[in-house]
């Protein structure tokens, strides 16, 4: 009660403080007054006379003013005040420190709130789906000397094998997401498609909220076609009609019917638009492993027995139906699904993160150093405070808000810069899970405690270095006459080497991922991609299932674009160059088995190598006699021959693509292998130049229907110059199929930037926080040989005096800060070689240990520090000698 | 004559005293304790103040502007109960130190 009418008073008077000012004034003039009126009756004084003894008698009024507030617990507020101003005028006097120091601050709290807001979004907290630990996927797991790895992708018999045989499993399949045409009423849309088996929002444990999911008769081939919306679609295309259910619409150029709309808040692992009924199968898309198998584990039932379960029975189907090659060791794994949604980003994101938590690491010894090489610099102010009598207490304070106003500035820009990086991340990042657009606030919270707790610390390091030693030693000391010992400063040569060590394996990191980028870059291309243009286009749809039906399709189309002003060649093929192919099996023909190693498998149509311009290395590639009817022949390309033509031509021979009943085609040419995107688990980089081959559309047969729902067709077009052909074309096909639309217009340069993306963006991301970690290596050498070079002045000038030479001199000041580079560079090569490690599965085409890089690194890091030691140095060369000397 | 310090802590008390005679403004209730005291005590005049601004700071005290005797606007003090619950308090101590220390003063030697 008494407490809470005090803080309504001290509160009252913090509020109208101007109010209370000037009734307090008022007052006490009235009292002088009363009194000076008192006077003048009683005792006869003139009115001035009696005024000056009155204000005799009150003493003075700034002071009693002073105590009244004081009275009031208003003294706090003017200290702090007070304090606050004081520490801002330290702030802007110093503004190259507190830019520094803010900058420091901003950069380490943005990119790591930034980064682990992702870290946590898709590694750590689990799935946005109801009892994320009871949901797996099974994922094929396999070793081979050593190396291990895991696909999610796995096929239709192991679908059914767990379906039947882990009861204790709740299981549904899921295709890859395409996208494809809509057509609701008037309006052909484009929209991202994923095929799901029925029970797949089941197991997700998401039903839909409108409607119902895929009922078993849905998921059957030849079974009534449905659709399920997604609440995006549904408001964009349907206007959140609730009636829906029911609808017909046309999907892939067939009718279907809308059965379900997904709630709002359900978050689909890939951004999806509508689904479709998977019908999985142990034939044909299921032969392969083509799908994703998601589980849930009963209610009941224990994750490791039925992982155990699992395994057990997935040995059996190995060993009786896949027959993996014997130094391959493969089983089957019930693993969280959190871990295969997001697996392509997984990797990346965690070496982004440990690449921030360095940064952060940096910043704060950075900050932690930058503080302690001003602690001495001030450490003569502090002692002139304390001579003067003020207040230890008074000085702690003052620091500690000097440092807080520091760390308040860092954090606040550091917020900003958070949700820029954030909203960046979050827009480029698309193709996976939901990302958020802002940082999480718990993240900022830690983050910013780090580095108010670093500059707190250190920045109350002067105060406790000034107030335990004895006043008049730093009073006398700061002079300068004596040699600045060395002793006091390890704090400092620790920091800065430690900050080297960080810098090299940052610097090392970033090495290393762009020289895999720019191994990635100087593959050969093979292709011409001058005035090339090429669209794609979603072909699954009903009306194009037959051979006859595409390639009278493409015929048609051709021919208009053919005649187009401009157009010089124009093709049309399953896959570009830069992007991912089918992969198919295949054997020499008279071998018995199908190869482990699967080659691309891309249908042309027979100008595709002209357009492209990419060169013949022997044979003959296609022409209008390779009908349905005639000899069926294949060009392979010389990636292909190098890897399994053993030395020997392989043209003129035969081999079988896919099953054991398809007919041997002949190979007819080789030719350049293109760079393709490549599947990382079976090795090499995300772009490389496959074993490959082609076989003419004509005679692609009924492999058209399930290539299609995979991949879409590219028509490819060579233009005399650079004209704008999209329109045209675009014309052209409407004039083939009104039906049909182009979906996207790309160069084979965006072809292959879409594909070197991930490894570009975290290349391009390393290489900026290793440039930070330099410079921050930079800011602390230069610090800590600007202080001792300040502190030893006057025995610089005494050695110049006695005749040192410039370079006698520069090596005295310099050597320090080189030293410790050196040191510091010597403990970062030893740490970068475990460090590096954990960045092997992205790094391509060098060794992680790669020496070059590493030296690279080195010296990258040395100069800069050597350069960072030699600046203040190089000032003492400069300095007035006579004005030093005589300045004691 | 000579004037008696105030012991410490005594200050409070005598404003409270002063006040509890009836409402009054700064300058009244110094005029107030020189009487009551019979002008014994000696104070510089602006001491008064910070101890009226803490009585009120603690809910002691009520303040009121208002106009004094030759029609100046003055700020009035009051006691609020809380303030007549600490005077009676403080009284009540006061006379048992003070007949405390008169009963040691003037014990005699055994």
């Amino acid at each position: 009660m008494r407490t809470l009418h005090r803080l309504r008073s001290w509160w009252r008077a913090l509020l109208h403080r101007q109010a209370m000012e000037r009734g307090m004034s008022d007052e006490l003039q009235f009292h002088i007054a009363r009194h000076a009126e008192h006077l003048a009756n009683t005792q006869g004084l003139s009115r001035d006379e009696a005024l000056r003894r009155a204000h005799v008698d009150f003493g003075s009024v700034e002071r009693y003013k002073e105590e009244a507030r004081r009275s009031l617990g208003l003294a706090v507020v003017d200290n702090l005040r007070c304090d606050v101003r004081y520490a801002w005028r330290t702030a802007t006097k110093h503004k190259g420190f507190t830019a520094t120091v803010i900058a420091i601050l901003a950069i380490t709290i943005g990119a790591n709130s930034a980064v682990y807001t992702l870290v946590d979004r898709l590694v750590v907290r689990p799935l946005p789906y109801p009892e994320p630990d009871r949901l797996g996927a099974i994922v094929r797991h396999f070793e081979r000397g050593g190396q291990s790895g895991e696909s999610s992708n796995v096929t239709g018999s192991v679908w059914e094998t767990m379906r039947d045989g882990v009861p204790d499993l709740d299981v549904a399949v899921v295709g890859g997401a395409s996208g494809v045409n809509l057509t609701a009423g008037e309006d052909i849309a484009y929209v991202q498609q994923q095929r799901v088996s029925s029970g797949y929002f089941r197991v997700l444990g998401v039903p839909p909220a409108i409607g119902r999911e895929f009922t078993g008769d849905e998921d059957r081939s030849g079974g009534p076609s449905a659709v399920i919306l997604s609440h995006s679609l549904w408001t964009r295309t349907f206007h959140a009609d609730p009636t829906v259910v029911g609808r017909a619409i046309t999907l892939r150029g067939e009718p279907s019917v809308v059965v379900g709309v997904l709630a709002e808040s359900f978050r689909p692992t890939l951004p999806v638009d509508i689904w479709t009924p998977l019908r999985p199968s142990t034939q044909g898309e299921g032969g392969g492993s083509n799908y994703v198998l998601i589980a849930r584990v009963r209610h009941g039932r224990e994750w490791t027995d039925v992982a155990h379960r699992v395994e057990t029975i997935g040995d059996v189907l190995i060993r009786e139906r896949i027959h993996p090659p014997p130094d391959v060791h493969l089983s089957l794994r019930l693993v969280p699904f959190q871990r295969v949604a997001t697996n392509t980003i997984r990797q990346p994101l965690l070496v982004l993160w440990a690449a921030v938590l360095v940064v952060l690491l940096l910043g704060c010894v950075n900050i932690a150093g930058l503080l302690l090489s001003r602690s001495s610099a001030r450490a003569r102010e502090i002692a002139t405070r304390i001579a003067l009598g003020g207040g230890r207490g008074a000085i702690v304070r003052q620091l500690l808000i000097e440092s807080l106003l520091l760390a308040v500035g860092g954090s606040a820009a550091g917020i900003g810069l958070g949700y820029l990086i954030s909203r960046s991340v979050a827009t480029r990042f698309t193709t996976t899970i939901a990302l958020p657009a802002s940082p999480d606030f718990r993240v900022f919270l830690i983050t910013i405690g780090a580095a108010l707790a670093t500059s707190v610390l250190f920045g109350l390091f002067p105060a406790f270095h000034a107030t335990r030693a004895e006043v008049r030693g730093v009073l006398g000391d700061a002079g300068g006459g004596a040699i600045a010992g060395p002793n006091h400063r390890w704090p400092m040569q620790a920091m800065v080497v430690s900050q080297i060590a960080l810098g090299i394996v940052l610097v090392m990191a970033a090495g290393l991922l762009i020289r895999t980028f720019s191994e990635l870059t100087r593959q050969q291309s093979n292709v011409d991609a001058t005035n090339v243009v090429t669209a794609s286009m979603s072909l699954q749809d009903a009306r194009y299932r037959t051979p006859d039906a595409v390639n009278g399709l493409f015929d048609r189309s051709l021919d208009r674009i053919r005649q187009l002003p401009g157009v010089v060649d124009a093709a049309i093929a399953l896959s570009l160059p830069y992007e991912r192919a089918l992969n198919n099996g295949w054997r020499f023909d008279g071998e018995p088995a199908v190869r482990q190693q699967s080659i691309t498998l891309t249908y042309v149509t027979p100008d595709y190598f002209r357009t492209l311009k990419i060169p013949v290395r022997s044979g003959r590639v296609f022409n209008g006699s390779d009908t349905r009817s005639s000899q069926q022949v294949v060009v392979v390309n010389d990636a292909f021959v190098r890897q399994f033509g053993q030395g020997q031509g392989v043209v003129g021979r035969f081999i079988h693509l896919g099953g054991p009943t398809e007919p041997a085609v002949q190979v007819v040419g080789v030719v350049g292998a293109t760079p393709q995107s490549n599947n990382i688990l079976q090795g090499g980089g995300p772009l490389a130049a496959l074993p490959g081959a082609f076989v003419p559309a004509t005679q692609f047969g009924d492999a058209f229907a399930i290539a299609h729902t995979w991949f879409q067709p590219s028509w490819i077009v060579r233009t005399s110059g650079p004209i704008p052909i999209v329109p045209a074309m675009r014309q052209a096909l409407r004039e083939t199929d009104p039906r049909l639309i182009f979906n996207k217009f790309r160069t084979i340069e965006d072809v292959r930037s879409e594909t070197m993306a991930t490894p570009r963006v975290l290349a391009w991301l390393l290489g900026a926080l290793a440039g930070i970690a330099v410079i921050l290596c930079v800011v602390g050498v230069y610090g800590l040989v600007a202080n001792t070079v300040a502190e030893r002045r006057r025995e610089l000038g005494v050695r110049i005096a006695l005749g040192a030479t410039p370079y006698d001199t520069l090596k005295t000041a310099a050597a320090g800060g080189i030293g410790l580079a050196v040191a510091g560079t010597a403990v970062g090569v030893l740490l970068s070689l475990p460090a590096t490690s954990v960045m092997r599965q992205i790094v391509f085409g060098v060794s992680v240990n790669d020496p070059l890089t590493l030296i690279a690194a080195a010296v990258v890091v040395v100069l800069a520090a050597s350069a960072a030691a030699i600046v203040p140095a190089w000032r003492t060369l400069r300095m007035n000698v006579t004005a030093v000397l005589k300045s004691t | 004559m000579a004037k008696a310090e105030l012991l410490p802590g005594t200050l409070d008390v005598l404003i409270l005293k002063a006040i509890s005679l009836g409402g009054e403004h700064g300058y009244g209730v110094l005029q107030r304790i020189e009487r009551l005291t019979g002008d014994a005590l000696s104070i510089e005049q602006g001491a008064l103040y910070p101890a009226l601004y803490r009585l009120e700071h603690q809910g002691l005290l009520r303040t009121e502007w208002g106009m004094s005797d030759n029609n100046r606007k003055a700020k009035f003090y009051t006691l609020t109960p809380a303030g007549r619950r600490r005077l009676k308090a403080e009284t009540e101590q006061w006379r048992a130190n003070a007949l405390a220390i008169n009963t040691a003063l003037s014990a005699t030697e055994a």
